[in-house]
C-alpha cells in the first residue's frame, strides 16, 4: 500500500512539474489579473506540494503502519489472474474504440459481448451468442430507430456494401 | 483519420459508379445521386444550425440536387468544423458556414494554428447579417455613446460586456476604445444570453449584442436601451436608435454567416450555388420561415462576399493586439 | 401591498386554470406524455443528453402547433432527469452532469440491495422539486429573475469555492489525497481553449483537444469502467447484485430524506433562476450541504439516501426555476433550455418581456403542462422502479458486458467521436487504480466540471473591477460565501486541534496522576 502510494505521489510530483513547465510559456498575469498561466502554475506547484506531503506522510507514519494493517484487508494488488482479467477488459475496450470506425458498431461489439461473455463470463455458446447479438444489432436498431442516435457504420467498402 | 477518409470516398464513389455509371462525369454539376454536404461547424440545434437547415432544403430545390445534407462539425469554436471544410475536394459536394468574424479571428490568432484562411476557401454567398448594438438598461444614465466617453474620460470606470473574447461586440468596444482614445475594460462573457444578464443586472456599464429575438423584445420594452447601432444604416425595427457613425464614431461591425466551400472551385460551380443560394432565398415561403424566427437575411455573390471579407479582415489585423486589454 | 399579491395570486390561479384545461386538450396532452416517455428514455440511455435530443425533435416540431412543441420539448427537458437517474444508481454509469453525483451514493445503495428505495426517493425529490419549481414560475417569474440578475460573476465564483470546500474538505480518508484528486480535476479542466483569452493550454497541438475533454466521458470511465474492473478482478462472481431488496422507500428513509429533499428545492430553485448556473453545481452544491449537515458524515459514499434525495431534488427544482429567466427575459441558462429557445423561436415564439403579455394561452399552457408532466413522471415513474431493480437480477456475469457496451455507447455519443472511447476505457482504467489506492473520487469529479467555471468567473469578476479584488470583499453576498468557504475549511482543523489538546491534557493529567 505505502509503495503504491509513494509511487503514485512521485508520479503526482512529475506531472507537477511538467504542469509548472507547460505553464512558463502561458502569460502569467494580464493587466487586471491572472492570466491563463496562472492557474495551471499553482495548480502544479499543489500537485508538487501535496505529492511530497503525501510521501513524508507516508514515511513518518510507518511505525503506525503494523496497527492500522492489522485489519484484515485482501491484498492491494490481484493474483496473475486477476491482473490479466483487467488486462483483457482495458485492452479488449481500445480494440474496440480502435475498430469501430473500420467494421461499424454491430460487429465490433458483437465480436466484444462474445469474447467477453465466453471467456471472462463463462457463459455457456447459447447465451453468449444470443446476449451478443440483441447487445449489438438489437441495440444498434432501437437507436438508429427510435432514438436518430447514428451509431458508428463501417467503412470498410465491403462490409458498408452489406449495410452494415 | 485520413485513411478513413480515403476509404470512405472510396467507398462513396463506387456506390456512385454503381448506381450511376453513365452519367459520371465531372461537367454535370451536381450530378445525379450525389448528395451536397453543408458543413455547420456548430452543435446541432444551436441559432447557426436551425437557419442552416430551415434553407437547406431549398438548396436542394432551387440547384436540382438529389440530396443536400447538413452535416454538424462542432468544437473549437468553429474551428473543426471549417478546418474540415478548408481540407474537403473543391467539388462544390462539401460546402460549409463560415461565420464572421469569428472565422476571421481565429486564423488570425497565431496561438490557434488554424490550417485555413481567406485563401485556403472560396465565398459563396452570404446568407446572414446582424448588426452589433451597444446597449444600456433601463436605468443606465447613459443616453448615447458620447454620454458613455465623457464618462469614462472624466474618469469613471467602464466596462462592456461582450460575448467573448474578439466576438463582433469586443472588436467593435475596442474600435471604440481606439477612435475615442480612452480605456474601455472588456468583459468576456459567455455568449449573448450572459451578456444581456450582465447589463440588465447592471454588472457592467454596458453591453455589445446582436439585434433580433429576445434582444428586440427587450428594447421594445424598455428594459435595454440602444446607445448606438453600429452599421452603415439605421435599423428598420428601431429607426430612432442611431448609428455610431451618426455619433461620431464610423464603427461598422456585425456578425454574419457566409456559405463558403474549400479553395480551388471551379467558376461555373461556384456559380451555380451561389445562384442556388440566392433563388431558394427568395423562396417567399423561406422568408416567411426565416422573419418568423428572427433572421437578417441578406444575399451576397461571391465578389461581394470576397471584398466584404477582405476588408474585415483588414480591419481587424490591428486590433488582434489590443485583445488581451 | 398584500391585498396587491393576493389579487395576482387569484389572477395566476385562473390562468393557470386556463392553462390546464388546454392541456387536456387530445393534441396537447399526448405530445406532454410523448415528451416525458421520450425524455426519460433518453435519460436512462447513456451519452444523449436532453440537449442534443431536444435539438433533435426541433425540426419535427415544425408542423405542430407551437404549444404542443414546447410541451413536448419540455417535457424532454424535464424529464431526462428523472430518466439519468436510473443509470447512475444502477450501472454507476451517469449519462449527464447533473446525475453524476447520484451515482456516489446511489450506487452504492443499489450495491447494498437497496436500489430501490434509491431510485424511488429520487423519482419523489424529483416531484416536489420538480413542481416547487414550476410553482415558482406561475407565481413569481418577474420578481424571481429581476432578483436573480443581482447575482454577479464575484457571488458566482465565491458559490462555487463554497461548493468545492464543501465537498473536499469533508471527504472521507486522507485529506491530502482529497485534495491531490481535487488539484487533478481542475488540472484536467485546464485543458483546451482558456475560458477567457481564448488561448490553447495543454492541447499538444491537436484540434480535437480545443474544447476540453469530455468530461461525460471521463466520469463514465472513471465510475463506471472502473467499478467493473474491481469486480472483474476478483473473478467474476454473481453475488454481488442478486439480492433487489425492497422497491420503495420506507417510512425512515422518506423521514431520513424529508430536510435533504427541502434544501434541494430551495438549492436547486435559487440556482435555477440565475443565468449561468448548471444543474451539476446545483446538484454537487446539495451534496455538500447534506454532508456537513450530516452527524455522521462518514457515511456518504457508502449509500447514504440522503446523498440521493438532496442532489436529485436539487436537480429537479434547477430544471424547472430555469424557465423563468427564459420566459421572463429570454435568457437560457443552460445549453438545454437554449434548445427549447431555439424551439420555441423556430415555432415563431420569441421569449422575453412581452411573452406572458403577447402569448398569455400558450405560456400557461406550457406551465400547467409542466405541472401535470411532474404528476405524469411520479405515476409513471414508481411503477417502473419495480421494472428497472429487475435489471440487477440479470446475473453479473452477462451483465457487466452490457454495462461495458453501456460505458462505450455513452461516451461515443456525447460528441459522435471515437476518441472519448479511448478517453473513457483510460479514464476507467485510471479510476480502478484510484479506487484500490483510496483516493477519493468526488473532489476529483466535481472539480472536473466546475474548475473552469471557477477560473472564468475569477477572470470575469476582476474584468468587472478593472482588476480590483475589492471585488471579492465589498459584495456583501460574496464576501460571506467566501467566508463560508473558509469556515467550512477551518472548522475541521479547529476542531482536531482542540480534540488533540484536550487528549494532551487528558495523557498529562493521567501520567501526573500517575506519579
Amino acid at each position: 500500500m505505502k509503495r503504491a502510494e509513494n509511487i503514485t505521489a512521485s508520479i503526482f510530483m512529475v506531472l507537477g512539474i511538467f504542469v509548472i513547465k507547460g505553464a512558463t510559456s502561458l502569460i502569467y498575469m494580464t493587466d487586471i489579473g491572472p492570466g491563463p498561466g496562472f492557474f495551471p502554475m499553482w495548480l502544479g506547484v499543489l500537485l508538487l506540494f501535496l505529492g511530497m506531503l503525501l510521501i513524508i506522510q507516508n514515511v513518518f507514519s510507518k511505525k503506525n503502519a503494523e496497527i492500522v494493517s492489522a485489519e484484515p484487508s485482501e491484498p492491494l494488488w490481484p493474483g496473475k489472474a486477476g491482473a490479466i482479467r483487467v488486462a483483457i477488459v482495458v485492452l479488449s475496450l481500445l480494440a474496440v474504440a480502435f475498430f469501430i470506425s473500420y467494421v461499424g458498431f454491430r460487429i465490433a461489439i458483437f465480436l466484444l459481448i462474445s469474447s467477453l461473455l465466453y471467456t471472462l463470463g463463462k457463459q455457456k455458446i447459447l447465451t453468449t451468442l444470443s446476449v451478443a447479438f440483441v447487445g449489438s444489432f438489437g441495440v444498434y436498431f432501437v437507436f438508429t430507430h427510435f432514438l436518430y442516435v447514428e451509431l458508428p457504420k463501417a467503412s470498410l467498402s465491403w462490409l458498408s456494401a452489406l449495410g452494415l | 483519420m485520413k485513411n478513413k477518409f480515403k476509404l470512405a470516398v472510396s467507398a462513396l464513389s463506387i456506390a456512385g459508379l454503381l448506381l450511376n455509371a453513365p452519367s459520371a462525369s465531372a461537367a454535370v454539376y451536381p450530378a445525379k445521386g450525389k448528395t451536397i454536404t453543408i458543413i455547420v461547424p456548430y452543435d446541432a440545434g444551436g441559432a447557426g444550425d436551425i437557419g442552416a437547415r430551415m434553407l437547406a432544403p431549398y438548396i436542394k430545390t432551387a440547384i436540382g440536387a438529389t440530396n443536400v445534407e447538413i452535416v454538424n462539425k462542432p468544437g473549437a469554436g468553429s474551428q473543426v468544423g471549417i478546418s474540415a471544410l478548408a481540407a474537403a475536394a473543391p467539388d462544390g459536394y462539401t460546402i460549409g458556414f463560415t461565420h464572421l468574424p469569428a472565422t476571421i479571428t481565429t486564423y488570425l490568432d497565431p496561438t490557434r494554428a488554424a490550417t485555413y484562411d481567406l485563401t485556403k476557401l472560396t465565398p459563396l454567398a452570404m446568407m446572414v447579417v446582424v448588426p452589433t448594438i451597444l446597449v444600456v438598461r433601463a436605468e443606465s444614465k447613459y443616453m448615447s455613446i458620447k454620454d458613455l466617453i465623457a464618462d469614462a474620460k472624466g474618469g469613471a470606470k467602464v466596462t462592456i460586456s461582450d460575448s467573448g473574447i474578439l466576438s463582433d461586440g469586443h472588436l467593435a468596444s475596442l474600435q471604440l476604445q481606439q477612435l475615442a482614445g480612452v480605456k474601455l475594460q472588456a468583459v468576456h462573457s459567455t455568449g449573448g444570453a450572459a451578456t444581456t444578464a450582465d447589463v440588465l443586472g447592471g454588472q457592467v456599464s454596458a453591453g455589445t449584442l446582436n439585434v433580433g429575438g429576445a434582444t428586440n423584445e427587450l428594447i421594445k420594452s424598455g428594459k435595454l436601451r440602444i446607445l448606438g447601432i453600429f452599421s452603415k444604416t439605421k435599423d428598420k425595427t428601431f429607426p430612432t436608435a442611431k448609428t455610431a457613425k451618426e455619433q461620431g464614431y464610423p464603427i461598422y461591425v456585425s456578425t454574419s454567416r457566409a456559405i463558403s466551400g474549400p479553395a480551388g472551385m471551379s467558376a461555373s460551380v461556384v456559380i451555380k450555388i451561389s445562384s442556388a443560394i440566392r433563388t431558394a432565398m427568395l423562396n417567399p415561403e423561406f422568408v416567411a420561415k426565416a422573419n418568423a424566427a428572427g433572421l437578417y437575411l441578406k444575399f451576397m455573390w461571391p465578389n461581394q462576399l470576397q471584398t466584404y471579407w477582405s476588408d474585415m479582415q483588414t480591419a481587424t489585423i490591428p486590433l488582434m493586439a489590443l485583445k488581451n486589454s | 401591498m398584500a391585498i396587491g399579491a393576493g389579487v395576482i395570486a387569484m389572477d395566476t390561479l385562473t390562468l393557470l386554470f386556463h392553462g390546464t384545461q388546454a392541456v387536456f386538450q387530445p393534441l396537447n396532452f399526448l405530445f406532454l406524455i410523448l415528451g416525458c416517455v421520450l425524455g426519460q428514455a433518453i435519460g436512462v440511455l447513456p451519452g444523449i443528453g436532453s440537449a442534443a435530443a431536444i435539438a433533435l425533435l426541433i425540426p419535427v416540431t415544425l408542423n405542430l402547433s407551437p404549444t404542443a412543441s414546447v410541451i413536448m420539448l419540455a417535457g424532454i427537458f424535464y424529464g431526462t432527469n428523472y430518466g439519468g437517474t436510473i443509470t447512475s444508481v444502477l450501472m454507476n454509469t451517469p449519462g449527464e452532469s447533473a446525475s453524476v453525483v447520484t451515482a456516489i451514493d446511489g450506487y452504492q445503495m443499489a450495491k447494498k440491495g437497496r436500489g430501490g428505495p434509491a431510485l424511488g426517493i429520487a423519482a419523489i425529490g424529483s416531484f416536489i422539486g420538480g413542481t416547487v419549481g414550476t410553482l415558482g414560475l406561475a407565481f413569481g417569474a418577474q420578481w424571481f429573475s429581476d432578483t436573480a440578475l443581482k447575482i454577479g460573476a464575484s457571488e458566482y465564483f465565491a458559490l462555487m469555492i463554497f461548493a468545492v470546500a464543501l465537498v473536499t474538505v469533508l471527504a472521507t480518508g486522507s485529506p491530502v489525497k482529497a485534495l491531490l484528486m481535487g488539484v487533478l480535476g481542475l488540472l484536467i479542466g485546464t485543458i483546451g481553449i482558456d475560458p477567457d483569452l481564448g488561448i490553447p493550454r495543454f492541447t499538444f497541438g491537436q484540434i480535437k483537444l480545443y474544447d476540453g475533454i469530455n468530461f461525460i466521458a471521463i466520469v463514465i470511465g472513471f465510475f463506471g469502467l472502473g467499478e467493473i474492473l474491481v469486480n472483474i478482478e476478483r473473478k467474476v462472481q454473481d453475488t454481488i447484485y442478486t439480492q433487489v431488496g425492497s422497491v420503495l422507500p420506507n417510512k425512515q428513509d422518506l423521514r431520513d430524506s424529508a430536510a435533504p429533499i427541502a434544501r434541494g428545492t430551495l438549492i436547486g430553485f435559487v440556482l435555477g433562476i440565475i443565468p449561468g448556473a448548471t444543474s451539476a453545481i446545483a446538484s454537487f452544491l446539495s451534496y455538500g450541504v447534506e454532508v456537513n449537515r450530516a452527524k455522521d458524515p462518514s457515511r456518504f459514499g457508502k449509500g447514504a439516501i440522503e446523498g440521493v434525495a438532496g442532489p436529485e431534488t436539487a436537480n429537479n427544482s434547477f430544471v424547472n426555476a430555469n424557465f423563468i429567466p427564459l420566459f421572463t427575459l429570454g435568457i437560457p441558462g443552460t445549453a438545454s433550455i437554449a434548445m427549447i429557445m431555439s424551439g420555441m423561436m423556430s415555432n415563431g415564439i420569441v421569449p422575453g418581456p412581452f411573452l406572458f403579455r403577447d402569448n398569455p394561452d400558450f405560456v400557461w399552457t406550457v406551465i400547467a403542462s409542466m405541472l401535470i408532466g411532474q404528476v405524469i413522471l411520479l405515476v409513471f415513474n414508481l411503477p417502473m422502479v419495480r421494472i428497472w431493480v429487475l435489471l440487477l437480477k440479470i446475473p453479473y456475469s452477462i451483465l457487466f458486458v452490457l454495462i461495458l457496451e453501456f460505458t462505450l455507447i455513452g461516451a461515443y455519443a456525447v460528441s459522435y467521436d471515437t476518441f472519448n472511447m479511448y478517453v473513457m476505457t483510460i479514464s476507467g482504467f485510471f479510476g480502478y487504480l484510484f479506487k484500490k489506492m483510496d483516493f477519493p473520487a468526488t473532489p476529483f469529479v466535481l472539480t472536473l466540471v466546475i474548475g473552469p467555471l471557477i477560473e472564468k468567473n475569477l477572470r470575469k469578476s476582476l474584468e468587472i473591477s478593472s482588476g480590483e479584488f475589492a471585488i471579492f470583499y465589498q459584495r456583501p453576498m460574496t464576501l460571506i460565501l467566501l467566508l463560508g468557504a473558509a469556515f467550512t475549511i477551518i472548522w475541521p482543523v479547529f476542531k482536531w486541534l482542540k480534540m488533540r489538546l484536550k487528549n494532551q491534557k487528558e495523557s498529562s493529567r493521567s501520567r501526573n496522576g500517575g506519579a
